[in-house]
Parts: C-alpha cells; sequence; structure tokens
C-alpha cells in the first residue's frame, strides 16, 4: 500500500507538471500569492516556463527511478521501506519548492529540506561507510547552508527585501553604496551553493556520498539532486543580481574558471577510478562543470546550454547509476569485472552505452547538443580556452568510457543470452530513450529554453 | 576603528562564523564538528537579529503612542532558522550514533585510518 501511495503522488506531480508546462510553454508565468498576501508581506510562488520544464524533468525522472526501487535489493526494505518512500516524495517536494520559490527565504529552507533529504538517501544504506559518507556529506551541506544564510542576511541588511523582484530593483539603484557587501554576499551564495553542487574544488564530498548510497539514492543524488541547488543558484544570480550586476561583480568569470578545472579534472579523476559507481561519481563532477561553464559565459546560448545539460545529465547519469546498481547487485562493481557483460545482459549494457556515448557527445544524442551550444556560446564570448577545454573534456570522457564499453561488447568469455524483457531492464532503457529523443529532435525542449531565457535575459 | 566598535555585532557574527567552520572542518571529534556547525549557524542568525534590532526599540505592536519598535521580520526568519538548525542536528546526532556503533570510534582521523585497513 506505501509503495501504491508513493507512486500515486509521483503520478500526480507528474501530471501536474505537464500541465503547468503546459500552460507556461508561451512564455505566460504564474505567480500564487499564498494566504493573498503580497510581497513584500507575504510569501509569492512563481512558476515560469523554466520552473515548469525543470518540475517536469525532476517529477518523471523520480517517477522512473522509483518504479527501479521496487525491485533494487540495495534500497531499505519491510519496515523501514515506507520511511524511505517518504524521504522520496521530501526530496521531490524541496526540489519543487526550490524552483517555484520568489522570495530569499524560502530558497532557503527548501534548500535545507533538500540537504537533509538527501543526506538521508545517503544514509539509508546498511553499509557502515555510508553513514561516515552521509556524516560527511551533511558537514559540508551545512557550511553550505551558513555560507547561504549569511549571504542572504547580508542582502537583506543592504536591500531590506526578500522577494526576488523587490530585491533585485533596490540591488540596481543601490550597489555602488555597498559594493562590498553586494559582493561579498555574491561571493557567499557561489561558495555556499558550490558545495552543495559540487563546484570544482568543493566537490570533496560528491564520491564518497554518491558511491557509498543504495543505487536508487546513486541515480536521485547525482541525476536530479545537484541540479536543484544549481536551479537555485541559477535563479539567484539571474533573477536577484541580475545580467548587469555580474557584469560588473565578475562573478561569471569566477565559474567560468572553476567550471572549466572541474570539466577538466573531474575527468582526469574519473580516468584512474576502478569501480563503476566513484567513475560515474566523478564524471558527475566534470558534467556538472559544463554546467558552471554556461551559467558563467552568460549569453543567450549559454544558458539554454546549462539548462539543457540540466536535463539531459539527469536523464544519462540516472540511466547510468541504475546500470551500474544493477550489474554491483549481481557482484560486479569494479569496471575489470564488466569485460562480456553486453553478451550475457545485452539490453542492460546496451541502455549504458547509449548514455555512455551521450557523455562523450555523440551528435543525435543530447550529450551533443549540450555540447554544440557551449562552443556556440564560447565563440560568441571570445573565449577560444573555454572551446579547447570543451573539446579536451570530450576526449577524456571518451577515453575513460570507451575502454569500458569496449571490453563490455568484446571483452571476456559468456555466453550470449537472448534478451530477458524485465521490468527492471526497461525502466534504464526508457531513460535512454528519452536520452536519444533529446538528441535527435532537440528543437521541443529548445523552444521552450529559448521562450525562458529570453525573459530571464531581458530582465 | 571606531566603525568597527560602534557596529561590534556584525564583527562578532564574522568572528564566530570563522570560527564554526574552523571547527567543522580542523576538529577530528565528530560531536565537536556539530558543535562547530551550531556556532556558524549561530554566526548567521546574530547577523540577521542584530540588523532588526533598534537600540531602544520596543515590540513592534504599534499604537497611537508607541515609539520607534524592533523590525520582527528578522527574529522570525531565525525562528525558522533554529528550527532548521536543530533538526540538522538532531540527524547529524543520530548518523554519530551509527558512526559509533559502526566503527567504535567517533574521531575522523581514526575513522579514515582503519578504512585503510579493510
Amino acid at each position: 500500500v506505501g509503495h501504491g501511495l508513493t507512486l500515486l503522488a509521483l503520478v500526480a506531480s507528474v501530471c501536474a507538471s505537464v500541465f503547468f508546462t503546459a500552460v507556461t510553454s508561451s512564455g505566460k508565468s504564474i505567480q500564487y500569492a499564498v494566504g493573498g498576501w503580497y510581497a513584500p508581506y507575504g510569501i509569492e510562488i512563481l512558476i515560469n516556463p523554466l520552473t515548469a520544464i525543470v518540475m517536469l524533468m525532476v517529477s518523471s525522472i523520480t517517477l522512473i527511478i522509483f518504479l527501479y526501487r521496487l525491485g533494487d535489493k540495495s534500497a531499505p526494505q519491510h519496515e523501514a521501506a515506507p520511511w524511505y518512500d517518504a524521504i522520496i516524495l521530501l526530496l521531490v517536494a524541496a526540489i519543487f519548492g526550490i524552483t517555484q520559490a520568489n522570495d530569499l527565504f524560502n530558497l532557503f529552507v527548501f534548500i535545507e529540506i533538500c540537504s537533509i533529504s538527501a543526506c538521508a538517501l545517503v544514509a539509508a544504506s546498511k553499509e557502515g561507510k555510508a553513514a561516515e559518507a552521509a556524516f560527511k556529506y551533511l558537514m559540508l551541506c551545512t557550511i553550505g547552508s551558513g555560507f547561504v544564510l549569511f549571504a542572504i542576511g547580508l542582502l537583506y541588511i543592504t536591500t531590506g527585501y526578500l522577494s526576488f523582484g523587490m530585491v533585485h530593483a533596490t540591488l540596481l539603484e543601490t550597489w555602488q553604496t555597498y559594493p562590498h557587501v553586494i559582493y561579498l554576499s555574491a561571493i557567499f551564495f557561489v561558495v555556499g551553493l558550490g558545495i552543495k553542487a559540487a563546484l570544482f574544488p568543493l566537490h570533496v564530498w560528491l564520491p564518497d556520498a554518491h558511491s557509498a548510497a543504495p543505487t536508487t539514492s546513486s541515480a536521485l543524488l547525482s541525476g536530479i539532486t545537484v541540479k536543484a541547488y544549481l536551479i537555485a543558484l541559477f535563479k539567484l544570480l539571474y533573477l536577484v543580481y541580475g545580467p548587469i550586476l555580474l557584469n560588473e561583480l565578475a562573478v561569471g568569470k569566477v565559474l567560468l574558471f572553476l567550471g572549466v578545472a572541474g570539466v577538466i579534472f573531474g575527468s582526469l579523476f574519473a580516468l584512474v577510478q576502478a569501480e563503476a559507481k566513484r567513475m560515474l561519481a566523478y564524471s558527475t563532477v566534470a558534467q556538472l562543470g559544463y554546467i558552471f561553464v554556461g551559467l558563467g559565459l552568460g549569453n543567450a546560448a549559454g544558458i539554454t546550454a546549462a539548462v539543457f545539460q540540466i536535463i539531459s545529465h539527469a536523464a544519462m547519469k540516472a540511466t547510468l547509476f541504475l546500470v551500474a546498481g544493477y550489474f554491483s547487485s549481481k557482484g560486479q562493481k569494479k569496471l575489470a569485472d564488466y569485460a562480456g557483460i553486453g553478451k550475457s545482459e545485452p539490453l542492460m549494457f546496451g541502455a549504458f552505452t547509449l548514455a555512455a556515448l551521450s557523455m562523450i557527445g555523440l551528435p543525435l544524442l543530447s550529450g551533443f547538443i549540450t555540447k554544440w551550444y557551449l562552443f556556440h556560446s564560447a565563440v560568441q564570448h571570445g573565449s577560444y580556452g573555454v572551446v579547447i577545454a570543451i573539446v579536451l573534456s570530450g576526449l577524456l570522457n571518451a577515453a575513460y568510457f570507451l575502454p569500458v564499453l569496449w571490453s563490455g561488447w568484446f571483452g571476456g568469455d559468456r555466453p550470449y543470452s537472448p534478451f530477458r524483457l524485465s521490468l527492471t531492464s526497461l525502466l534504464p532503457f526508457s531513460l535512454c530513450l528519452l536520452v536519444i529523443w533529446l538528441g535527435v529532435a532537440p528543437n521541443t525542449l529548445l523552444r521552450i529554453l529559448s521562450v525562458a531565457v529570453g525573459q530571464i535575459l531581458r530582465w | 576603528m571606531a566603525k568597527l566598535v560602534s557596529n561590534y555585532p556584525y564583527v562578532a557574527a564574522v568572528a564566530l562564523f570563522g570560527i564554526g567552520i574552523y571547527t567543522i572542518l580542523c576538529d577530528s571529534n565528530l560531536v565537536k564538528k556539530i558543535i562547530g556547525t551550531n556556532i556558524m549557524s549561530s554566526a548567521a542568525f546574530l547577523l540577521f537579529v542584530a540588523a532588526g534590532n533598534i537600540r531602544g526599540g520596543i515590540a513592534p505592536i504599534i499604537t497611537e503612542s508607541s515609539g520607534k519598535y524592533v523590525n520582527p521580520i528578522p527574529a522570525a526568519l531565525i525562528l525558522t532558522g533554529i528550527v532548521v538548525s536543530l533538526s540538522v542536528n538532531a540527524f547529524a546526532l543520530a548518523l554519530v550514533v551509527r558512526i559509533y556503533n559502526t566503527y567504535g570510534t567517533i574521531d575522523a582521523d581514526f575513522l579514515s585510518s582503519s578504512k585503510g585497513g579493510d
């Protein structure tokens, strides 16, 4: 019964997101004042095209991951199962809250709920090292929250408002009076949310937390949770500070530099990992780097690439983690164990292959579209170093994925087995269809994104 | 210098923030790390509350004769902040109990050295 209710709630959230996406796809926003009190006195909720598309991504991918969870032996069973389901729902609720919040303090509260439920998802594993990884994650998350709250305090002191729109309007008028305080608050936001979203030198918690967690949690954390903090950072930078102020404060340059570093070093660390889940975790650091690069470039193409990557990486990384988790539940934890696995598990390893090729950036898959837009954006921006970094990272991605794929399909000698259709093997594949759809026909999504990005840059 | 003295709550907030982060990152005792998070969030709370305070202000119940009053919004926000920090504490302490049951220690240095063994 418990699983049924959770499923019902997730299906309902998918339906709601589809509705919101349909309503807002023309560029309309929905604003709702809780209890009829408008800002600055009350709490406002804002759903714009960007919010709606992110909500749709989060709810549908969580639904697929939750279906996988029903057959996942590493996730809590029996009496602990309802609690685990409740945490998953809490996480989705917190992410919806982050995307919809229209004032600084609610954003902070939802970020905290998201952090606590994410840590609980890591700690849900029965292994002892999961508790240790969760504790490390929780401590760094708390430091991040401290920075965010301090930055909110600084903004509140200088402007006297909490609502995004009002803070933005006041900042534009008064930022020259307190340039250091405003600059400090922007840096604190970048550091605080950078810790939670694994911005390169602050990513130290991610490999432990994501690889120690149960499979369902790893997919949720790597695919969805880190994206929530990126959305929060994105909203703060572009709705609160706004493009003009960002240009003055040079925050974009910091993000660009650290993003490029993340892309390169994340891939290098991934190259030397022996355990599949750890390799995927480091590859997440690299792929998140693209999002920071896109935000740092700050032009229309860059932001489009960043948001597109948020959605496409969620699908790719969820697929990879679900497949890696499925293999590790069969005792194949190390990449060396993957030799010949494509012969015995063609459907599962097929999904892994497609998602990995998309990560490398093969045309007709969603990863390619991100890189295409990033190239476009970097050339427009005139930063050719970024172009070189993206090419290099593509090569590095190939360097750590292709040997695995090669030995999986052609190495080892295992008996060929026919396609065994089961729910567990279909789920990663359905995520893969999303990857292919986004790669072959990205226009549906790109049209909505161009409306959303146009709205933000005009502000 | 005179500016720093007259704004002493903000100076205290920044100092506490630093002490908190230092404790979280550099102390090897897990419980002390949790105390560090408390010091750090207190710093942020102090920043808010100091910003809302007006010397000589009264509670914001506005009548015809009321004069200066204290801004209630920071206090209301910090109440929420305290609840959030409480729940983080409870969760962190629960994790420490589990770590102690698994490894028999709450010292981070010992944890990382025992991990190398297995």
